[in-house]
């Protein structure tokens, strides 16, 4: 009898060994074949196992003719077939199943699966977690399970009671420093809904962002600086141009006293003179000025102004205000007053009465020159000047008898509501004629 | 006859200053001061007036370039000497666009007024090349461009750049690239400084 039968016996049990490894190793790359999906490869797996298995089955089949003889056609002939056919089966049988391992292996490092997935996912700094309707969640990553715990106080079981909390605030400061912002999706998978909750790693933006507003809020604050600076500016700038001519005046006070000095000592009879000349000047001037300065300089103006028309102002009262707006109104008002004074009335006398309170300024210019006609159109001056006291919440009015007097009333503090109720009552629109 | 002289200054200092030189010359008669630049005008309807000294800023806010203006307007004839301490680079060539006679830079001048107003009254126009020199941070005002020069006056207001941008009908980052030169060349490290600086040094103002 020749064939695997005739081998020693710890030649056939090695390779009966032999053949029980490639038996489970032809069920292992088919059950792994099988869970990639590849049925044909899987059906290779499966013919290995099956090959080993005879082989296996032969081995026993081949033991227990030894000893009680067989009568199975199929396994005799099998048993007759020459050694070195055997041992080519099963190495043929053993490649096979090496290759098919290694394709699995390759596929495995070529092609996504549930683990690898799952495994990437736990990786992401953002949050990741899918739930059926009824809260059960099916899907979620380490960092939502973080987040969970550290929210809700419980691992991540429920995620309709997560979504439940971040609901109305979405976006959480953690206590590791970091910042999420959660955003809910509902998706549908298999005909059910599903639910998708993802929380953003905002730490960067939500880090920016608090940046912007206290940026926001520090150039706010300069720009209000600014804004407070520019309003003082002008009286700085005033005061440092005071500074300056007053250092020019001292140079030029002494420049006199060095010429002086010159010509005391040195200069001729004319000489010395013209010097005395130019301080009896000098001092007159600053005489003047003490008795002007006392006075406001818009006052002063009015006053240089009335001379050269040649009207004599009266003052009764003088505005104290020192808002800019206020007296700039005032003045418009006085010049119109002085023109038609001049002008129309030839009067001599103008009488400005000034009365002041907290809200406004009250002017009342009254001169003492022929009456114009009882109806005066208001027109040219007097109109530019009811329109600009107008738009500042300020009125107007004109009375022809028994003289022209001109009422105004100014506003103070920048409010613009106008107030009609106006010492001599009336309203200011018609051109009354009392 | 002397000729007739406005005085338009609201600081007493310059203006006593002013009234010494016209009084000095005979050629000269001290007509009025007044702090008011709006009132001038009316001092030339009422009278003759051939030449008015006006400060740029004047009382109660009000601008001697634009009082300057409406006087040319009226009265062609009265010379006009804009004076001022501030180097704002603007106003001088709005003088010259008004049709103002003179220009004369308080402190920065080597000419004196005198010798300005007569050459002024004998019909020449007088006017400096550039504002007077001044330095602020490692730069002076000349070195800044005309753009530049109008940010500045913007930025002064406390405006954002976006604001500004719309103002002058350019863009936000082009603001925000002039500021950034100007802070280079000043060496300045804010806007809010560069602004404060260059407002009280009268380089730009609004």
């Amino acid at each position: 009898m020749r064939g695997f039968v005739t081998l020693p016996v710890p030649a056939q049990n090695l390779v009966c060994f032999w053949a029980l490894l490639v038996c489970l190793g032809g069920i292992a790359n088919a059950v792994l074949l099988w869970r990639q999906k590849r049925r044909l490869l899987c059906a290779a797996g499966a013919l290995c196992f099956l090959g080993a298995y005879f082989f296996l089955h032969v081995c026993r089949a081949g033991t227990e003719w030894r000893l009680n003889g067989a009568d199975d056609p199929l396994t005799m002939a099998l048993l007759r077939l020459p050694g070195g056919v055997i041992l080519a089966a099963l190495l043929l049988t053993t490649a096979v199943c090496i290759l098919l391992y290694r394709s699995v292996s390759a596929w495995r490092k070529t092609h996504i699966t549930s683990a690898s997935i799952k495994e990437s996912v736990d990786g992401l700094p953002a949050g990741v977690c899918y739930y059926l309707e009824d809260g059960r969640c099916i899907f979620s990553n380490h960092r939502m399970n973080d987040l969970c715990l550290s929210l809700l106080g419980q691992t991540l079981q429920n995620g309709k009671a997560l979504y439940a909390l971040v609901k109305e605030s979405p976006i959480y400061a953690m206590p590791d420093g970091t910042a999420v912002s959660f955003r809910h999706r509902l998706l549908t998978y298999e005909g059910a809904p599903l639910h998708e909750l993802i929380a953003d790693d905002i730490t960067e933006l939500y880090e920016k962002t608090e940046q912007l507003r206290a940026d926001n809020e520090r150039s706010r604050r300069l720009a209000e600086n600014m804004r407070a600076y520019g309003e003082t500016i002008s009286d700085t700038v005033r005061q440092q141009e005071i500074l300056q001519a007053k250092i020019n005046i001292h140079d030029e006070m002494n420049r006199m006293i060095l010429a002086t000095g010159r010509a005391i000592q040195s200069g001729s009879e004319a000489e010395r003179r013209e010097t005395l000349k130019i301080w009896q000047n000098q001092a007159l001037l600053l005489c003047k000025e003490a008795d002007r300065r006392e006075k406001s300089s818009t006052v002063s103006d009015l006053n240089t102004l009335a001379s050269v028309i040649g009207l004599r102002l009266v003052w009764k009262g003088m505005p104290k205000s020192r808002e800019p707006a206020v007296l700039t109104l005032f003045l418009a008002a006085a010049r119109e007053a002085m023109t038609n004074a001049a002008k129309h009335a030839k009067a001599e006398t103008l009488t400005i009465a000034v009365s002041e309170d907290a809200a406004a300024l009250r002017a009342q210019f009254t001169n003492d020159g022929a009456p114009p006609a009882p109806e005066i159109a208001e027109s040219g001056g007097l109109a530019v000047l009811r329109r600009r006291l107008e738009a500042a919440g300020g009125s107007m009015q004109i009375e022809t008898a028994p003289g022209f007097c001109l009422a105004v009333r100014i506003p103070k503090g920048g409010t613009s509501h106008a107030v009609s109720g106006f010492d001599r009552g009336g309203s200011g629109d018609a051109p009354a004629a009392l | 006859m002397p000729y007739q002289v406005l005085i338009v200054e609201d600081q007493e200092m310059p203006r006593q200053l002013f009234e010494i030189f016209v009084k000095s010359d005979p050629r000269y008669a001290h007509a009025a001061s007044i702090s008011n630049a709006e009132l001038a005008i009316d001092f030339c309807r009422h009278g003759r007036i051939d030449l008015i000294l006006m400060d740029v800023m004047t009382e109660l806010g009000s601008s001697g370039l634009d009082a300057a203006e409406a006087i040319k307007k009226e009265f062609p004839e009265t010379r006009i000497i804009i004076v001022t301490s501030m180097p704002e680079a603007s106003w001088l060539k709005r003088a010259r666009e008004i049709g103002v006679d003179s220009f004369w830079y308080k402190e920065a001048q080597k000419e004196p007024i005198l010798a300005v107003m007569e050459r002024t009254m004998a019909g020449e126009r007088i006017y400096p090349d550039e504002p007077p020199l001044v330095r602020i941070g490692c730069a002076s005002n000349h070195d800044f461009s005309q753009r530049e020069l109008e940010i500045l006056r913007e930025l002064i207001a406390g405006d954002s750049n976006t604001e500004i941008g719309k103002r002058l009908g350019i863009s936000a980052s082009t603001v925000k690239y002039h500021v950034q030169n100007m802070l280079e060349k000043t060496g300045m490290h804010t806007r809010t400084e560069l602004a404060a600086v260059a407002r009280s040094l009268g380089i730009a103002i609004k």
